[in-house]
C-alpha cells in the first residue's frame, strides 16, 4: 500500500524542518470577518463527548478495607442509635449478682461471696479483699430488700428496733417496710428497671455524647474500633465525670472476623474535555445527578436496597467490655423532711449533680414510688406508716424515736448512704464521705441488639446520610480539574455545546479571571454568539454554544485576556468528537 | 608463462592518467611484434628510462558519466561515508505518524495499528483489554481524568506522545537496523588493523560507496534484505526503495592532486619487454593535499536528498509476549521480549519504552478521595519500576502487578497492534512511504566524504589507478629514482619488485594473478640470500621489495612463472636511464 507524504501539516518530529506538533501553518492570517485582526499559529485539539456513565463502583470490603475507604470520616458516619436500656439493664443485673444470689432469700443477713464471679473478684478494698470494697457496698445497696435492710444510723433506726419488738409476730420491720413500699420482703427496694431509668436519664443523658432517650450514637469508626472509641467518647466531659472510666480499654466486637460490607454506588461525576487555550487540552469534572431526591450528589447510594448495600459477618450477639463508674457526693445527704411539696422540688438531693450516686438513688426511688399510696396499720398500734404519693408519715407509740415525715426515696437514699459507708462496724465508717466512689469492670455485657438486627438497623441511618457520604468520598472532584476556559458536553436537550466556565465550575477559593465569558462572532468580542439562556435548555448558568456540523469560526478570550480564534470542525451527525484549531490574536 | 601480445599504444590521457595534461604531446610507441620468450641461457639487454612529471594542485573533475564508465568493482569498493540512518528513519516514522486520515485508511491494518501506537498520548490512549483498564474505570468513577493519571505516571503532558518520536526512532534504528549485518561491517582494504578487510560501520549507519551514489542506490534493498545473523535470519528492513534523489545528472567530483603523473618503466622478464607500472599507488599517501580545504569538491548533489518511495518492514513475534513480572534481572526485568531478536516488534517496543522512560524521574502519584483516603497510587522508581496501589475491595478491579514501564506498555502495544481482529503473528508491519527525506543535507554528506577521504586517501587508490589506467604490459619489476632534492640516502637507481597493488583491476578482477613465489631480488640463483627489502622507507614506500643498484651489480630474480633470471647492471647511458642484461638461468 502506498501512501503519500503527510500533507502540509508541519511537525517538529520531522528531521530537518521546523514547526510545532499539532500546529498548522496559518501564522499571520487575518480574521475572516473583515477585521484586520491578526492571529498566530493554530494549534489543533480534539474534544470528545463520552456518553457512557462510569461503571458502577461495586465494593465488597472487609473490615480493613472499610476502614481504608472511609478513613477519618468513619467517625462522621452514624450507623445507628443504640438504646442504652438493655445495656444498662444487663449491666445492673450483672452487678447485682456479682456477689451471689443469697440476697434474694428472706434472710436478715444474706451471705455475699464476691469470689463467685469474675466481676466480684475485681472488687478490691483497702484490705485487698472485696469485703471492704466500695463496689461491694454498692452491690449491697442494689440488693437491699425489706428482708435484709439495715437501717442502723438512719432515721428509721428507732422504728426498726421498736417495730421488731412490737411487731415480732407480724413480720417485724421487714414486713413493715414491705408493706409500706408495697413490695415483697425479698424484693429490692429499687428495682433494676427504675435504677436503669435513673441512670439513663441522669448519668447518660447528661453526658454530651449521649442522645435524648439515653441513646448512644454508634458511628462506623466505633464499630471498626470494636467500640474502643466509646471509652473516650463516654469518658469525662466538662463537669461530667463520664459514664465510662477512661483508663479501661472498652471492647465490643460488632464486626466479626468475616465481616463484609457490600456497596454498589453509581458515580454522578462526569469528566469532560475542555481547553485551556494558553496551555493545552484539559479536563473538568462536573456532577450530573438526575436521580434525586437531591440533585447535587457526587454519587448515588441506596442503602435501603439489599442488592446495593448489605453487611454480613456481624457478631451475632455483640457484648461490651467496659468499666463504668459512679461517684458519690462528698457529703452525707440527709432526707428532706420539710414538706412533701417542698422536698419534691427543693430537696437537697435534687440540687446535686444528676450523675452523683445520691441523686441517682433518689431519682430511682422517686421514679418507682412517686405514686405510692400505702397505709400500714397494726392492731392496737393503729396506723404506723401512711404513705401518700411517696410521702411517708410515721406514727410511733409515744412518739419515741418517731422519724420525721419524708419521701420514701429520701428514706431509701439515707439507708443507701449509710450502707455504702458502713460495711462492718456500725460505729466506724469503712469509707469517709466522698470516698465511696465505685467502678465496675464488666466483660461481654450484651449490648441488647443482635448482629442481624444491626445489619438492618443501619439502613435508614446510612440512607439519611447518603448525600453526605458521597460528599465525604468524592466531594473533592474539582481538585483534579484543569483551569479550562470552556468544555464540551451535551446540554440537557442532548445537543453538544461548548460551555464557557463559570465560577461554580472552579475550585473553591480560586478567582474567576474571565472578563468576557462566552463565544463571539468577531475578534473584538462584541457580537456574542453564545447565550446563557437557550430554548429547550433548562440550564442557565453557562454561556453555551451549540456545535453544528462543518466548520464554525468563533472568537473567545481566556482568563489571561488573550483573544483566540477558534475554528471548530464537527462531523456530520452526532458530533461526539470535534476538532478545534485555536490561534491567538497577535495584534494586541 | 605465455602471455598475450600487448599493444603499447598509450594515448596521453593514459600516459598521464586522469590528470589529462593537455601540455604534453601524445607519446606514440610503435607497435612491436611480440617478442619470443627468453630462453634458458639467453641474455637480453633492457634499457629503462625514469620519466618524471610532477604536478601540483592539479584539479581533476569527474562527471557522472566519467564515474559510470569506471569498473563497478572500483566504484563499489570506494567507501564514501557511513550515512547515519536515524534522520531517515525518524522522517519515515514521522511521515507514518502524521499521515492524513484518508491515507491511513488505505494502509494495511497492522500499519494502521502501528501508527496508532506511535500517536498514543494519555489523552487518546485506549486501554481496553489491558491490565490498566479497570484502574482507569476506577479513576473515572472518582472523577479523576485517566489521561491526567497516565500523564502523571509517565511525567508527560496529556497530549504528549507516550513514546516520543525520538525514542521510537532510536529503538527502530538500534533494533531493526543496527542488527543487520550490512550496517555493521563493510568491505575495505586489508591492513594490519583489518586483516580480513572488514571495517566496522559507524553505529546506526548505512555504508555508502561511490557505486551507490553513481548508480542511484540500486541494490540497496538487496543489501538490506534478509540476512543471517547470530540471532537467526534478519528479515531485513527495507523491502523496497526506489527513486533516490541524491545525485543530479550534473554530479561531478573534483579533486586536487600533487604527484608524479607518469608511470614507472619496468620489464616483463618473460620476454624481456618493456612495461609500465601505474605510479599513483606508490604515491597515494601524498597525492591529495588534504590540508587544502578545497582538495575535494562535490557538486550536483540534491540539496536535501530523499527517497521517493520506500517500504519499511517490521515483523512481530508469532506469540503474545508477556511483560515482565520481576525486577530481576536488573535493570530490565524478565520479560521474554528481551530474549527476542532485536528486530522483532515486541523487542523494539520494550526498547523504545525503555528509551522513552529513561528520563522519567522517580516519583509517586497519589489521588485521594475527599476524605484523604488514597484511591489510586502509582509509584515509579529510578529504574522505571512501577508499583500500583488502589482501593481494596473494588469488584472487578485487579490491581496491575508491579512492573517496569516497558512491561506495561508492551502489553498495551501488543493489544493495540492487534486491534481489528488481527491474530498473533498476523500483524507484521509493512508501510510504504513516499518522498522521505534522508535527513542529511548534501553539504553534510560532502563534508563527511571529504573528511573520510582525507583520513584514508588509500581508499582512492583504485579509483585513481582506474582513471589513469596507464599500466601497460606485465612488469615484474620497475625502475625508480627519488624525487630530486630528496634525502641523500635515497639517491641512486632503485629496482622495485611489483606488488599485487600494482596490478590493475577491472570488473573481472585483477588483470593478472599475482603468482610470485619469491618476490624480491636475491644474491644467488637459489634465491636464498635476499638483497632487497620492504623495510627501507624510500620516499614513503614500505610495501615494495626494493634494492639500490649500480653498474656491475648482479642480482637474481624469479618471475611469476617460476623462472629465474640473473640481472647484470650495465653502465648507464644517461642519468635517468639504466641498462640491464637479463639472462635466464633456470
Amino acid at each position: 500500500m502506498t501512501v503519500g507524504c503527510g500533507g502540509d501539516k508541519a511537525t517538529d518530529d520531522e528531521v530537518g524542518d521546523g514547526g510545532t506538533a499539532d500546529e498548522t501553518g496559518t501564522a499571520g492570517e487575518t480574521g475572516e470577518t473583515g477585521s484586520s485582526a491578526e492571529f498566530g499559529v493554530e494549534r489543533e485539539f480534539t474534544l470528545r463527548i463520552t456518553d457512557e456513565a462510569p461503571p458502577s463502583l461495586s465494593l465488597e470490603m472487609n473490615r480493613e478495607e472499610v476502614a481504608e475507604l472511609f478513613g477519618d470520616v468513619a467517625s462522621e458516619i452514624k450507623l445507628l442509635e443504640l438504646d442504652s436500656t438493655p445495656l444498662l439493664t444487663n449491666t445492673l443485673e450483672a452487678v447485682k449478682h456479682a456477689c451471689g444470689d443469697d440476697w434474694q432469700n428472706d434472710k436478715q443477713d444474706p451471705v455475699f461471696d464476691c469470689d463467685q464471679t469474675a466481676l466480684g473478684q475485681s472488687f478490691v478494698g483497702q484490705s485487698g479483699s472485696w469485703e471492704d470494697s466500695a463496689e461491694f457496698s454498692l452491690v449491697r445497696i442494689l440488693t437491699m430488700t425489706p428482708a435484709n435492710s439495715v437501717v442502723d444510723g438512719t432515721s428509721l433506726d428507732t422504728v426498726a428496733g421498736l417495730s421488731n419488738f412490737l411487731l415480732g409476730l407480724s413480720g417485724g420491720f421487714s414486713g413493715l417496710l414491705a408493706s409500706s413500699l408495697d413490695i415483697g420482703e425479698t424484693v429490692e427496694f429499687l428495682s433494676t428497671g427504675h435504677i436503669v431509668t435513673s441512670m439513663r436519664k441522669n448519668l447518660l443523658e447528661t453526658h454530651p455524647e449521649v442522645l435524648d432517650g439515653g441513646k448512644l450514637a454508634i458511628y462506623l469508626s466505633d464499630a471498626l474500633a470494636d467500640l474502643e472509641t466509646l471509652g473516650t467518647r463516654l469518658g469525662p466531659a466538662g463537669n461530667h465525670p463520664g459514664v465510662l472510666v477512661p483508663d479501661f480499654p472498652v471492647h465490643g466486637e460488632v464486626f466479626g472476623p468475616d465481616f463484609q460490607m457490600n456497596v454498589i454506588a453509581d458515580s454522578n461525576l462526569r469528566i469532560l474535555d475542555g481547553l485551556d487555550l494558553s496551555v493545552d487540552k484539559g479536563f473538568i469534572t462536573v456532577v450530573v445527578d438526575v436521580t434525586g431526591p437531591t440533585f447535587d450528589d457526587e454519587a448515588e447510594f441506596d442503602f435501603e436496597d439489599p442488592a446495593k448495600f448489605s453487611m454480613t459477618g456481624l457478631n451475632p450477639n455483640p457484648g461490651l467490655d467496659m468499666r463504668f463508674g459512679i461517684q458519690e457526693n462528698p457529703n452525707f445527704i440527709p432526707a428532706c423532711t420539710q414538706s412533701a411539696m417542698f422536698c419534691l422540688n427543693e430537696g437537697t438531693v435534687w440540687n446535686l449533680p444528676e450523675w452523683e450516686l445520691e441523686y441517682l438513688v433518689a431519682f430511682a426511688g422517686w421514679d418507682q414510688y412517686q405514686f405510692l399510696n400505702t397505709e400500714v396499720s397494726y392492731f392496737l398500734l393503729g396506723t404506723v406508716v401512711d404513705v401518700v404519693n411517696g410521702w411517708a408519715g410515721f406514727s410511733v407509740p409515744l412518739g419515741i424515736g418517731e422519724p420525721p415525715d419524708q419521701h420514701v426515696w429520701e428514706l431509701i437514699n439515707e439507708i443507701a448512704q449509710y450502707d455504702l459507708h458502713y460495711l462492718e462496724n456500725p460505729d466506724t465508717p469503712t469509707f469517709a464521705e466522698g470516698e465511696a466512689n465505685v467502678e465496675f469492670t464488666l466483660f461481654d455485657i450484651p449490648c441488647g441488639i443482635s448482629g442481624a438486627e444491626t445489619a438492618e438497623a443501619v439502613r435508614p441511618y446510612l440512607q439519611a446520610q447518603a448525600s453526605d457520604i458521597a460528599g465525604y468520598l468524592l466531594g473533592n472532584y474539582k481538585d483534579n480539574n484543569f483551569p479550562v476556559d470552556f468544555y464540551y458536553r451535551r446540554a440537557d436537550n442532548g445537543v453538544p455545546h461548548l460551555f464557557f466556565v463559570t465560577p461554580e465550575d472552579m475550585l473553591e477559593g480560586v478567582a474567576y479571571g474571565w472578563t468576557s465569558p462566552g463565544f463571539f462572532g468577531d475578534p473584538d468580542l462584541q457580537d456574542k454568539l453564545s447565550n446563557t439562556v437557550l430554548d429547550g435548555i433548562g440550564e442557565t448558568g453557562h454561556e453555551k454554544l451549540a456545535i453544528t456540523p462543518g466548520e464554525t469560526v468563533v472568537y473567545t478570550a481566556d482568563d489571561e485576556g488573550t483573544t483566540y480564534r477558534l475554528r471548530i470542525v464537527a462531523p456530520e451527525g452526532d458530533p461526539t468528537e470535534i476538532t478545534i484549531f485555536a490561534a491567538p490574536r497577535t495584534d494586541g | 608463462m605465455n602471455r598475450p601480445a600487448f599493444t603499447f599504444t598509450l594515448p596521453l590521457v593514459l600516459a598521464f592518467g586522469w590528470l589529462a595534461l593537455g601540455c604534453v604531446e601524445e607519446l606514440s610507441i610503435p607497435d612491436e611484434a611480440p617478442a619470443a620468450e627468453v630462453a634458458v641461457g639467453e641474455t637480453r639487454r633492457i634499457e629503462l628510462r625514469y620519466l618524471r612529471f610532477d604536478v601540483e594542485g592539479f584539479e581533476q573533475r569527474l562527471t557522472l558519466a566519467d564515474l559510470r564508465a569506471l569498473p563497478n568493482s572500483t566504484l563499489d569498493q570506494l567507501w564514501l561515508l557511513d550515512l547515519e540512518l536515524t534522520p531517515l528513519v525518524q522522517n519515515a516514522l514521522t511521515q507514518l505518524k502524521t499521515l492524513p486520515a484518508d491515507q491511513v485508511a488505505e494502509l494495511p491494518l497492522a500499519a494502521q495499528n502501528m501508527r496508532t501506537l506511535m500517536n498514543i498520548t494519555p489523552d487518546n490512549v485506549n486501554l481496553e483489554g489491558t491490565s490498566l483498564e479497570q484502574l482507569i474505570n476506577l479513576s473515572a468513577a472518582i472523577g479523576l481524568p485517566s489521561a491526567k493519571a497516565l500523564a502523571d505516571i509517565f511525567a508527560i503532558g496529556i497530549t504528549e506522545n507516550l513514546i516520543s518520536i525520538e525514542a521510537n526512532t532510536q529503538a527502530v534504528v538500534e533494533g531493526l537496523i543496527a542488527s543487520h549485518p550490512a550496517t555493521q561491517w563493510r568491505e575495505g582494504p586489508i591492513d594490519a588493523e583489518h586483516p580480513d578487510g572488514k571495517w566496522a560501520v559507524a553505529p546506526n549507519s548505512l555504508p555508502i560507496t561511490l557505486g551507490d551514489v553513481v548508480n542511484n542506490f540500486t541494490g540497496l534493498t538487496e543489501r538490506f534484505g534478509p540476512a543471517e545473523t547470530e540471532f537467526g535470519t534478519h528479515p531485513g528492513f527495507i523491502q523496497e526503495a526506489e527513486g533516490f534523489s541524491v545525485v543530479e545528472e550534473e554530479f561531478a567530483m573534483t579533486v586536487k592532486v600533487d604527484l608524479n603523473a607518469l608511470p614507472y618503466k619496468g620489464a616483463d622478464l618473460t620476454d624481456g619487454s618493456s612495461a609500465s607500472v601505474n605510479s599513483t599507488g606508490s604515491q597515494i599517501a601524498n597525492v591529495f593535499p588534504v590540508d587544502d580545504p578545497d582538495w575535494m569538491q562535490v557538486e550536483g548533489l540534491v540539496p536535501d536528498p530523499s527517497i521517493s518511495r520506500m517500504t519499511v518492514i517490521m515483523i512481530e513475534n508469532d506469540e503474545f509476549i508477556s511483560g515482565g513480572t520481576a525486577m530481576d534481572p536488573a535493570p530490565q526485568g524478565n520479560s521474554p521480549a528481551w530474549d527476542l531478536p532485536p528486530w522483532e516488534f515486541e523487542r523494539v517496543v520494550v526498547e523504545m519504552v525503555k528509551i522513552a522512560t529513561a528520563s522519567v524521574p522517580a516519583h509517586e502519584t497519589t489521588y485521594s478521595l475527599a476524605n484523604d483516603t488514597p484511591a489510586f497510587t502509582a509509584t515509579i522508581d529510578e529504574n522505571q519500576w512501577i508499583t500500583f496501589e488502589a482501593l481494596e475491595g473494588v469488584q472487578g478491579l485487579e490491581i496491575p502487578p508491579p512492573a517496569y514501564a516497558w512491561d506495561v506498555v508492551l502489553e498495551l502495544a501488543q493489544v493495540r497492534l492487534h486491534d481489528g481482529g488481527l491474530g498473533e503473528g498476523e500483524a507484521d508491519i509493512a508501510f510504504t512511504l513516499e518522498d522521505v527525506p534522508l535527513g542529511v543535507s548534501a553539504d553534510a554528506i560532502i563534508e563527511q566524504i571529504r573528511d573520510n577521504m582525507a583520513a584514508n586517501p588509500l581508499a582512492l587508490q583504485d579509483l585513481a589507478e582506474a582513471l589513469t589506467a596507464n599500466t601497460v604490459g606485465f612488469a615484474d619489476f620497475y625502475y625508480w629514482k627519488p624525487k630530486p632534492g630528496g634525502p641523500s640516502e635515497a639517491e641512486g637507481d632503485w629496482l622495485y619488485f611489483v606488488t599485487a597493488d600494482d596490478i590493475p583491476v577491472d570488473d573481472d578482477g585483477p588483470a593478472r594473478a599475482y603468482d610470485y613465489a619469491n618476490p624480491g631480488f636475491f644474491a644467488d640463483q637459489g634465491l636464498s640470500q635476499k638483497l632487497s627489502t620492504t623495510d627501507e622507507d624510500v620516499d614513503g614506500d614500505v610495501t615494495h621489495e626494493k634494492v639500490r643498484v649500480a653498474p656491475g651489480d648482479t642480482l637474481f630474480i624469479e618471475d611469476d612463472a617460476g623462472r629465474v633470471y640473473r640481472i647484470d647492471v650495465a653502465d648507464k647511458a644517461s642519468p635517468n636511464t639504466i641498462a640491464l642484461d637479463v639472462t635466464r638461468v633456470d
